[in-house]
């Protein structure tokens, strides 16, 4: 009977303990599931990152081609643009020395004279510490210093004797002619060029035409020019003098320091005319070079007689 | 002012295009899908409308620029069709009434030349 009880007490504690186990198992398969679920979505949402990345990487691969041909077609813009810039600097620079070929056209002797101004100008302005465009613009802009002479009478320009009192003042307008025919431009050259024109020949204590300006309110590169072209005319033969001597224009330009010209540019221009003298005899060479080229050969003998002469004036100082 | 509509599903193709073309003296509208573009057509009547093939949605860019075409009050808008696509689509493009077509990646040059071509007409 003891025996019956304690087995009953035993089936009792075992069928407790399956119970108990039954209910973990139906947990651990309700967890199972649950999982199973979680997984399942979580793999869903990676599929879409996946995808999202996917296309994304795509669009980025296409926008990449695709600056790749804005970068080229840049190269192309900046390359035409450089030849265009070229081009047309070249053309405003040659209708420049055509404007000025136009207006000198009735003087004999001024092409060397324009070419030996811009490199003398150009030669002082570096002295003076100008700097790139600055010198660009003296250089392309002191040529046409006297443009205004287009306006005056071939009766006054071309006369050989001395001008009377009316005829000079009648040359004093090629300044403000000049000025005229430069104003209300926006390029830097063309607005040099026009002061330049109108005040090459103001005097450093305001004794000039046309304006009477003194001192610092003359323009630097109408000062510039002011020195140069006295220099020039004096080392040059005109149809009533021989060259001077450099050494007695120097003297001249020397007397004209502080009343006619800048005083220390006056001094910066004597510390570098050897330089000066040099671009003159550079020039003048080049010129007589070519002109001698440009004559048949049955002509070239006469021109050799005439040729050494003419050098020999220019080079004799 | 003229309008032109770019229709791209890459917002960052159709921030190029409006770029490129932002410099001429016109307005720029932008659409994301064939539906999109078929809805701000109707409603702003743009002078160009430069259109991606392929796009996703219910109307692609071929769709919508049949759709677009069909419109009377749409008959001056010109299509130029823009594709990624290396195989030739310009027949299916011209017939469904696209006045241009472009392959992408495409010359920015030669989409100005267009666009200038037909704001000149």
């Amino acid at each position: 009977m003891d025996n019956l009880v304690k087995q009953d007490k035993r089936i009792a504690h075992l069928k407790a303990l399956y119970l108990k186990e039954k209910e973990k198992r139906m947990d651990l398969e309700n967890k199972l599931l649950q999982s199973r679920l979680q997984l399942k979505s979580n793999n869903e949402k990676l599929k879409t990152l996946r995808d999202h990345s996917r296309e994304n990487n795509k669009a980025f691969k296409l926008t990449s081609k695709q600056l790749v041909k804005y970068a080229a077609d840049l190269r192309t813009i900046v390359a035409n643009l450089n030849s265009t810039n070229r081009e047309l600097q070249q053309a405003y620079q040659d209708t420049i020395h055509r404007l000025v070929l136009a207006s000198e056209y009735k003087d004999q002797d001024t092409g060397n004279h324009i070419n030996r101004m811009s490199r003398y100008c150009l030669k002082l302005a570096e002295k003076v510490n100008l700097r790139g465009q600055e010198l660009e613009q003296i250089r392309f802009a002191t040529p046409m210093h006297d443009v205004g002479k287009i306006g005056i009478p071939d009766s006054i320009i071309l006369k050989n004797g001395r001008l009377t009192e009316k005829e000079f003042d009648v040359v004093k307008t090629h300044t403000t002619i000049g000025g005229e025919i430069l104003k209300n431009s926006r390029a830097g050259i063309l607005k040099m060029a026009r002061e330049i024109a109108l005040y090459h020949h103001e005097k450093w204590n305001g004794t000039g035409y046309p304006s009477g300006l003194k001192g610092e309110n003359i323009p630097l590169p109408a000062r510039i020019v002011a020195i140069c072209d006295t220099f020039d005319a004096l080392t040059s033969s005109r149809p009533y003098k021989a060259p001077y001597p450099v050494g007695i224009s120097c003297e001249i330009i020397k007397k004209g320091k502080g009343t006619h010209f800048d005083p220390a540019l006056t001094d910066i221009f004597l510390s570098s005319v050897d330089e000066l003298v040099y671009i003159k005899r550079e020039i003048d060479s080049k010129i007589s070079e070519e002109k001698k080229r440009e004559c048949a050969w049955s002509e070239r003998d006469i021109i050799e007689a005439v040729i050494p002469n003419a050098a020999a004036g220019f080079n004799n100082p | 002012m003229k309008t032109i509509l770019v229709v791209d599903d890459t917002k960052e193709l159709r921030k190029l295009v409006r770029m490129t073309l932002e410099y001429e003296d016109c307005r720029i509208i932008e659409a994301s899908s064939g539906k999109e573009a078929v809805e701000s057509a109707s409603r702003k009547k743009p002078d160009i409308i430069i259109m991606d093939l392929f796009m996703p949605g219910e109307i692609d860019g071929l769709e919508a620029t049949r759709r677009i075409k069909s419109n009377p009050k749409l008959s001056e808008c010109n299509v130029i069709i823009l594709t990624g696509s290396r195989s030739c689509h310009k027949e299916e493009a011209i017939k469904a009434g696209a006045n241009d077509f472009l392959q992408k990646p495409f010359s920015p040059l030669t989409l100005i030349d267009k666009v200038e071509h037909i704001l000149k007409k």
